[in-house]
This record gives C-alpha cells, sequence and structure tokens, in this order.
C-alpha cells in the first residue's frame, strides 16, 4: 500500500503526464493509474476531480463537454502550453528526488525487498 | 426490479442543494459512476449490487464536499461569476438575520435574560476598563513625561526608616548646579488651608496652592490662557490661578492685572492656566514664584527639611541608573558631619512621575495616592465577569438550541447545508451580542453617574468613542457572539436529520460536567462575596458604634486655622460659654481623627535616655474635662499652677509602656526633654488611652501639653435640643468678633466616621460584586435549569402519567441543583473564613466571624438558586404530559 502522503504529492505529475499523451477524462484517468501501478493506486472521486478542476483553474488544463449516448455530458480534459510546461518542470522535480535516492541506494544489498 | 436512471436521479437530487457542487460537477460525476457502473455489470455484478458498490467507491460525502469547496471560488471566477455568487450569499445573509429576528422575538425571555446578562457583564467591563485606563495615564500628559522624576528622600536613623515624597529646599538646586544629567528642576512647596478673600462676599479656605519655581511651567505641562510663562513669575507676590480659580473669584472676566488676597498679602494675578488635567497627581490652582519666599528665609539653606517636593527632567542621553547611584549619596557630600552626628542616613531616590500616582505611597504626598492593587484586583474581575457571563450565555444558547433540534431536522432534508446552518446560528448569536451591547451602553449612562460620585471620579460617557474602546467593544461582539454562536451552530449543524427525533440532542457527559462545575465556583465566589459584605457592613457598624473613649457626640468643631491670635479665640470662647447651650469650650492643636504632631522625647537625668518618637497634641487647660477623659493617676493641667503653662505633660497608658513603666505611678513627676523646641518640664498625670486616630491601629503612645500658638481647632460641647438655633447663635459671634475669616463647622462623630470612607467604599463595592455575581450565576443555573428540564420532559411526562405530583416534580428538579450550591458552600466557607479574618486583621479592633453569617449567606444563596430554578422547574411539571409523550 502506498502512504497517503505520497498519493497525494503524486496526483498533480500523473494527471499531466496522462493528459500528455492525449485528451481524457475523470474514470478513464483512475483506470489508468490503477493499471499502471498494479492496483496500488486508485484514487476516489474526491480526490481526482477536485484536482481537476484546480489544476483548469489554474490554466494547466482546459475542457470540453462531448455528449454521449446514454446519461448527461463527458467531460474530456487536455494540456495547456502552461500545463505542458508545469508538466516538464514537474518531471525534472521527480527525477532530481529519484536520483538522489538512487544513488543512496545503488548497489547495496541488504536494501532489495523481499 | 432495480431502475438504474431512477437510482441516479435519486443520488444526484441528493447533492443538487449543495453549493459546492456545480451541475456541471454533477454531470461529471454521473458519468463517472455510469462508466464504473458499465465495467462492473460486465464484470457480471447485478446492476444493483454494481450501483452501490460505484456509489461506496466515490468516497464519503462530507470528503468530496470539503475538497469540491477547496476550489469553489476558483470555478466562479473563472466563469465569471463571482458577483454572482456574492449576491446570492447576501440575499442568504438577509435571510440569515430575519430568521435570527424571528427566533429571537419568539422567545422574549430567553432573550431578555441573555442579553441582560451579557449587557451587564459588558458594562462591568467597560465600567472598570474606562477607570483603568484613567488610573493609568496619569501624569502621562506632561512632555517628556518619560524623563521627568520627582526625587523622594528615605531617612535612615537607627531607631526607624522613614520615606519622604518630599525634601529639603536646597535640594532643586543641588541637582541643577551639580549634575549636569539634569536638564530643568523644580520646587514645589505645598500650602493647604490658605485663605484667600476677594471682596467681602468672596473667601474661602483653599487647599491647592503652591509656590513654585518659575521652571514649573517649563517641566509640567500647565498652558496659560491668559499671562506669558515666562513672566508670569518674576515678581514677588504674583499668582498664577487655574481656570476655576479664575471663574470662582473673577467670574469670566480676565483677572490679570488684578489683586487677590492670599493670607494678608495682596497678590497680584499675571495669569491663568488653561483647563487643567485632572489626571495628575499634582492639582495646581495658585502658583507663586518661591524666589521672594527664598531670599527672606534662612532656613532655606537647610538640608534637613522635608517640605519640598522636587521635581527634575533628564536629558535625553542622561543614563538614569548612574544618576541615582551619584544621587543616593548626595546629602553626604553637603551635610555628611551632620548625618554623622545624628547617626543617620539620607538616600535620594528617582521616582518616574507617570509611577508617583499608583506606586507612591509615602509621607508627604500631595494628593492621596490611588492603589495599584485596585487596579489589578478590577481588571481580573473584568475578565472574569465578561468570561462568566459569555460562558453562561453560551450553556444557555446552548441549552435552548435543544429545542430547535426539529427545525434543524427540517431545514437538513429540505437541503440546508452545514454552512448555512452554521450561519443561521452565528448570525442569531450576534443579533444577541450586538443588542446586549447596545443595552450595555444604555446601561453604561447611569453606571457611570453612580461610579462617579461614589469615587469622586470624572469618567466621561464621551470617553467611551475612542477608537481603542470602540475597537475593543467590536472585538468583545465578535468574541462573545462568536463564541456563544459556534458551539450550538456546530453540534447542531452536525446532527444526522433522521436521528433527531429518537434520539435526542445530547450533550456529552464532560460538558456536562463542565456547566455543573461553573455554575459551582460562581455561587462560590457569590457566597464569598455575601459574606464580605456582612463581615465589612458589620465591622462598620462596630466602628462608628464603639466607644472611643472621650465623648464625641454633640462635638462642634471650628477650625480656627493659623490664622486667628490666642487672645481672640480666648475671647471668643469666653462670648461662647455664656450661652445655656455651650456646656464647654475647649481649643487645640488637631482634634481625634485628624491626626497629631510627632516629636521625640527623652528622659531627662537617666543613663538611658531613651530617645524616641512621640505623639503630641497640644491643648488647653479645659481640654481633658471637655472631651470628657478619664483620668487614672497624677492630675489634669491647671490654670492656677504657673508651670503648667509651659513645662507640664500628661501622658496615655500606651506611653507607659512605651517607657518600660508598669504602673501610672512610675510616670509621675518624671522629667522630660522634647524635640519640640526644647521645651522640657515633668509629666504631672496619665489618663486613659483615647482613639484619636481610626480603628484601623492600635493606640499609640500620646503626650497632652499646652501651646496655644499651635490651636487649629475649637471644639465646643453643646446641647442636643436646638441644635439649629445654637448654631445661628454661635455663628452671629463668630461673625461680629472675627469678621473676615469663613465661619466652618463640622461635627467631631461625623468627622472622625470620615476615615472610614474607604472601607465604606470597599463594604458597598463588595456588595455592588456580591450581586452582580449572583446575577450572573443565577443566570448561570438558569441555563443548566433549562438545560435539565429539556432532558428530562419525557421522565417528567411518565411520572405524571403514573401520578406523580407538581411538588414532587419540582422536588425532582431542583435536587440536583441544592446540592451544587450546597457544595459551593462547602467550597466557599473556608475560603470566605479565610479572606474575612485577613481582611478583619488589617483592624485594630475588629467584630468576630460568627458562624450565623455563613449560614446567613449560604441560606441566600441557596434560596435564590431555588427560586431561579423553581422557574424552569414548575413550567416543566406543570407541562401537559399528552404533549411530551405524544411521539413515543
Amino acid at each position: 500500500m502506498i502512504p497517503k502522503a505520497l498519493v497525494a504529492a503524486s496526483i498533480k505529475p500523473f494527471v499531466l503526464s496522462i493528459l500528455f499523451e492525449g485528451e481524457s477524462y475523470g474514470y478513464a484517468i483512475i483506470q489508468r493509474v490503477k493499471t499502471l501501478t498494479g492496483g496500488q493506486i486508485e484514487w476516489t472521486t474526491s480526490t481526482l476531480y477536485p484536482v481537476l478542476h484546480s489544476l483548469e483553474n489554474k490554466g494547466l488544463l482546459e475542457s470540453r463537454w462531448q455528449a454521449s449516448e446514454e446519461g448527461p455530458r463527458r467531460k474530456y480534459y487536455r494540456l495547456t502550453p502552461k500545463g505542458r510546461k508545469a508538466l516538464v518542470r514537474e518531471k525534472q522535480q521527480w527525477l532530481d528526488v529519484h536520483q538522489a535516492l538512487m544513488e543512496l541506494w545503488g548497489p547495496r544489498p541488504g536494501l532489495s525487498p523481499t | 426490479m432495480f431502475d438504474l436512471d431512477k437510482a441516479l436521479a435519486a443520488w444526484r437530487r441528493s447533492m443538487e442543494n449543495n453549493r459546492a457542487f456545480t451541475a456541471d460537477d454533477l454531470d461529471e460525476l454521473e458519468q463517472h459512476l455510469r462508466d464504473q457502473i458499465g465495467a462492473l455489470t460486465k464484470e457480471g455484478r447485478p446492476p444493483k449490487g454494481a450501483f452501490d458498490q460505484a456509489v461506496r467507491e466515490m468516497g464519503d460525502f462530507g470528503t468530496a464536499e470539503t475538497e469540491y469547496r477547496k476550489v469553489f471560488w476558483g470555478k466562479r471566477r473563472r466563469r465569471g461569476e463571482v458577483l454572482h455568487e456574492l449576491e446570492w450569499r447576501l440575499s442568504m445573509l438577509r435571510n440569515y438575520l430575519k430568521v435570527a429576528l424571528r427566533n429571537v422575538g419568539r422567545h422574549p425571555g430567553n432573550t431578555v435574560i441573555n442579553v441582560v446578562g451579557l449587557a451587564v457583564g459588558m458594562t462591568c467591563c467597560l465600567l472598570i476598563t474606562l477607570y483603568v485606563q484613567e488610573e493609568l495615564s496619569y501624569d502621562r500628559h506632561h512632555p517628556n513625561h518619560e524623563r521627568l522624576y520627582r526625587v523622594a528622600l528615605e531617612i535612615a536613623t537607627p531607631s526607624a526608616t522613614r520615606v519622604f515624597a518630599d525634601g529639603p529646599p536646597t535640594l532643586g538646586r543641588a541637582l541643577k548646579e551639580d549634575y549636569p544629567q539634569v536638564e530643568e528642576a523644580v520646587r514645589l512647596w505645598a500650602l493647604r488651608g490658605m485663605l484667600v478673600r476677594r471682596g467681602p462676599e468672596r473667601r474661602f479656605y483653599e487647599d491647592h496652592f503652591f509656590f513654585a519655581d518659575p521652571s514649573v511651567f517649563d517641566v509640567f505641562d500647565l498652558p496659560l490662557t491668559y499671562g506669558t510663562a515666562e513672566t508670569a513669575l518674576t515678581q514677588p507676590e504674583t499668582v498664577v490661578l487655574s481656570a476655576r480659580m479664575a471663574a470662582k473669584y473673577f467670574d469670566e472676566e480676565n483677572p490679570v492685572g488684578q489683586t487677590l488676597t492670599i493670607d494678608d498679602t495682596d497678590y497680584k494675578v499675571t495669569g491663568v492656566l488653561r483647563e487643567v488635567h485632572e489626571n495628575s497627581h499634582v492639582t495646581f490652582d495658585f502658583i507663586s514664584s518661591i524666589l521672594p519666599v527664598e531670599q527672606k528665609n534662612a532656613w532655606f539653606e537647610n538640608w534637613h527639611l522635608t517640605m519640598f517636593h522636587t521635581y527634575v527632567r533628564l536629558r535625553r542621553d542622561a543614563d538614569v541608573e548612574s544618576f541615582s547611584a551619584e544621587l543616593s549619596t548626595l546629602a553626604e557630600r553637603y551635610v555628611g558631619d551632620d548625618l554623622d552626628r545624628f547617626d543617620s542616613q539620607y538616600h535620594y531616590f528617582l521616582q518616574p512621575i507617570s509611577q508617583v500616582h499608583l506606586h507612591s505611597d509615602l509621607r508627604g504626598e500631595i494628593e492621596p495616592p490611588g492603589n495599584a492593587l485596585y487596579i489589578y484586583v478590577f481588571s481580573v474581575v473584568a475578565v472574569l465577569i465578561l468570561l462568566i457571563a459569555s460562558l453562561n450565555y453560551i450553556n444557555l444558547t446552548t441549552a435552548q438550541s435543544a429545542t430547535r433540534a426539529k427545525e434543524v431536522s427540517v431545514r437538513k432534508v429540505v437541503g440546508s447545508g452545514r454552512h448555512q446552518l452554521f450561519w443561521q446560528f452565528l448570525s442569531e448569536s450576534m443579533t444577541i451580542a450586538i443588542a446586549a451591547l447596545i443595552l450595555a451602553l444604555a446601561l453604561a449612562i447611569p453606571a457611570f453617574t453612580w461610579f462617579n460620585t461614589f469615587t469622586a471620579y470624572r469618567l466621561g460617557f464621551a470617553e467611551i468613542f475612542q477608537p481603542r474602546v470602540l475597537i475593543g467593544l467590536t472585538m468583545l461582539v465578535l468574541f462573545t457572539g462568536g463564541l456563544a454562536g459556534f458551539i450550538p451552530a456546530f453540534a447542531l449543524s452536525s446532527m444526522q436529520p433522521l436521528r433527531v427525533r429518537s434520539a435526542r440532542f445530547r450533550s456529552s457527559g464532560r460538558s456536562l460536567l463542565l456547566r455543573k462545575t461553573l455554575v459551582t465556583v460562581q455561587f462560590a465566589i457569590s457566597l464569598i462575596l455575601i459574606v464580605g459584605s456582612i463581615a465589612a457592613f458589620r465591622q462598620l457598624e462596630f466602628m462608628k458604634q464603639n466607644s472611643l473613649g472621650f465623648d464625641e457626640e454633640q462635638m462642634l468643631v471650628l477650625p480656627i486655622r493659623d490664622t486667628l491670635t490666642s487672645e481672640s479665640h480666648d475671647q471668643i470662647r469666653a462670648e461662647w460659654l455664656r450661652d445655656p447651650a455651650v456646656y464647654g469650650a475647649t481649643a487645640s492643636s488637631f482634634v481625634p481623627g485628624r491626626g497629631v504632631d510627632n516629636f521625640s522625647i527623652e528622659l531627662m537625668g537617666e543613663a538611658d535616655r531613651k530617645n524616641q518618637s512621640m505623639n503630641y497634641l497640644f491643648v488647653d487647660f479645659d481640654f481633658v474635662s471637655t472631651y470628657g477623659i478619664e483620668m487614672v493617676a497624677g492630675r489634669s493641667l491647671q490654670q492656677d499652677v504657673i508651670t503648667d503653662r509651659e513645662g507640664a505633660f500628661l501622658m496615655n497608658e500606651a506611653g507607659l509602656r512605651a517607657f518600660g513603666w508598669q504602673a501610672p505611678d512610675e510616670a509621675l513627676g518624671r522629667r522630660v526633654q522634647t524635640g519640640f523646641g526644647g521645651r522640657h518640664g515633668e509629666i504631672v498625670g496619665v489618663f486613659r488611652n483615647f482613639n484619636y486616630r481610626s480603628l484601623h491601629a492600635d493606640v499609640e503612645p500620646l503626650m497632652l501639653t499646652i501651646a496655644p500658638a499651635r490651636f487649629r481647632y475649637l471644639t465646643l460641647k453643646v446641647d442636643a435640643g436646638d441644635l439649629s438655633q445654637t448654631l445661628a447663635r454661635i455663628e452671629r459671634s463668630w461673625q461680629r468678633l472675627v469678621p473676615d475669616r469663613p465661619f466652618e463647622y463640622f461635627f467631631l462623630d461625623e468627622d472622625f466616621d470620615r476615615q472610614y470612607r474607604a472601607d465604606e467604599k470597599t463594604a458597598l463595592l463588595m456588595l455592588v460584586f456580591a450581586g452582580l455575581a449572583i446575577l450572573i450565576a443565577c443566570l448561570g443555573l438558569l441555563g443548566l435549569a433549562a438545560y435539565s428540564a429539556q432532558t428530562y420532559t419525557k421522565e417528567i411526562g411518565i411520572r405524571k402519567v403514573l401520578g406523580a405530583s407538581v411538588g414532587s416534580i419540582v422536588a425532582l428538579l431542583t435536587r440536583d441543583f441544592a446540592r451544587l450550591v450546597l457544595l459551593a458552600v462547602v467550597i466557599g466557607t473556608p475560603l470566605a473564613w479565610f479572606a474575612v479574618n485577613r481582611w478583619l486583621n488589617t483592624f485594630a479592633y475588629r467584630v468576630d466571624v460568627s458562624v450565623w453569617i455563613f449560614v446567613l449567606a449560604g441560606l441566600t444563596a441557596l434560596s435564590i438558586a431555588l427560586l431561579t430554578v423553581s422557574y424552569q422547574a414548575v413550567a416543566a411539571a406543570l407541562a401537559d404530559p399528552v404533549k411530551s409523550l405524544r411521539y413515543e
């Protein structure tokens, strides 16, 4: 199980990265993350949607509505140029942290998961 | 058959009214649910199971609401709906207020209790705040007051250490000349009882006369309306008046250049002060130059007098600590030889001028000082009263809001959100708090008037309208209203509508315990104050009734000051004694309650001369007989014994102990030497102790001797019948024989009791606080009773159905409270006993604290408490059980 704090911290890079692949909607994003992490991270709606809305408020995302056969409309999100820049920044930060941790963990016996 | 569309519509409706979610949000969420349900049915779940699981997996509603609210304003901004949103909120606010006012109006009784309770607390707080602020503002208006100091003097002799507010005439000059740190210095010589005359009809004794250095205008804040400060005091026999004295003697005209007669000398008026600041420890009514007096009197070179209040203004760069150190040895440099000879030490020290009023109670203060202790006590009391009043208000509101559980449920069912309910309750408590503030301001007017007459203080109602106070008041309303609204708002708005009807809204046991503790503490405090008031009034009564050891009834006293020659008062006394209604007439330096003189005394011809300090009363031959003082040994002073005129002394019994004599006879014939002009002579008699000071203190040693030059009071023993006629005759002969002196008189017993005025104030204040404490405690109790009547509604209904009488139900409801009050009595009694005894121990003559005071106070507290509770209990007991049990 991945701790809450780490889940919360990774929402933004996850969302930005998934939308970098192409436009998508909430349910699909949750499913994609679930598959990617092998079911380790499964967001609830109250986690994801407010984040999407807040990123939209900040201008990192934009959205459009598309009618669907059953039920109400579906809302699709995609990255804006500003969102793209944010993703580059975000990626660099995660890689920096990753790099540092890797250096510490390197070829060190006793640290591999059993 | 499960209908997915219907189920989804129902789910959607439950969220539609919550403003955290927009229609778009709900579209998005519904589409999400449909996706999830679709995926689950594909896995083979039945539609209903899939729906339930999907809704469950969305997470709980509370979290969703909170999370969505975080992005609420951003969304509005993005859509350009901020104004619309604000408009909507404003209309909700109007609605809150409307409902609040309706609710307030629906329960007038509760509203009155709430508003009055809070308002009384606020008024007290307001009054005390302004009083404390006024007291703390003393002498802060002088220019550069932070560099302004008074120089006080500590005189240490082998037998005693005395601290004086005033010092020698030489000090001011020495300070200015010897110390570069001193920028300016001024000496004040305060004189009381100056006879001031203008024309035949205006003649008064005045108390605020000062001889001062001309620098007085530079050091103190004394702007002039007429005249100029630089020249006002350069000439001899000139005087500057305060605005009120100018009005008193010259009406509205400009008095500069006019003449006033002060103690038989004509003074030319050279200036008038602008309206003086009342909050200063010096009140200037007359200022005359000290320089001409200095030139005429050689004793201005004397370092051993304490007559002059000396003030210095230090330079900005002066180091106060090092200056203080230099100052303490000042006297040694000038009169070190004298000090060695007297085996004494003089230490001068600085008192910051803003500290003089509250923190200095030395010998020779110009005005009676304020009491810093009162400031602390009052501040604590103000905070306590406000806190308790607020807590009671919270208690009452919480208890009353339990009745509104149904309203809250209905609101919730029709879609009211927590926030809306929260604001609803908050606006109600704010309405009450604001109403309380308005009432508090209205109450402040009579409260200020009462306070001003009672304390001779001058708090103005207008002082409320200074920014600092207004901000404080706003904070107060926000604090009390907010706190009082917050708790019930929080408790009620989080209630589940479904559970309201079955399970009653209840506070936790802990908060009930808190309420009970609060009520108990309040009653314990009330008890202490009731006991304190009773004891204080008994002590006062005791002091006024207690025999003082001399005749105090029908003693008419006429202050003659030092303006009458001894021949003229001999003559006037002889005239009065011819009056059949006058039984006796004598003269003395002081009368009991007005003080005594103090000089040294030593026994002559003894190896150990036992130099000690002694109180003296200078009297005439007939003093002992007129005052009815009992002689225990020897004889009284006699007119026909020539040596009695200069060299005979009477001593009281306390004096015997001071010299270590066992029997009165041992004193007779001893020769003494006094510090009063070197007068010496023989002790010819010993008299029984009488109280020449208040009963606060034991009788100190006292000597009587004759010195007509020091007589300042005439005492007449008059007949009680037809006093006004007698007084009129006395006044007529006064007018004839001393036409240029005002006729003043007072009765000895009333004047003596004036010494207890501070004690009377303490007692009255305690009574007022006791009343307030009881009032506030009752409000707390009322809240608790209302709450418990709520809780027991059903029990009472069932009991009544089963045949319980009204009386038994009232008893049931009041029993708990009686127990609380009894607990308060148990806690309060030892505390009260301790406090009262401590206070009474400040009196040398005191009453005993008897048990009945505690019984009476306990019964008072108990009966007031029961009366309060029964207001609720009787109502609950009389309620129709059909109503309370209807819903079971």
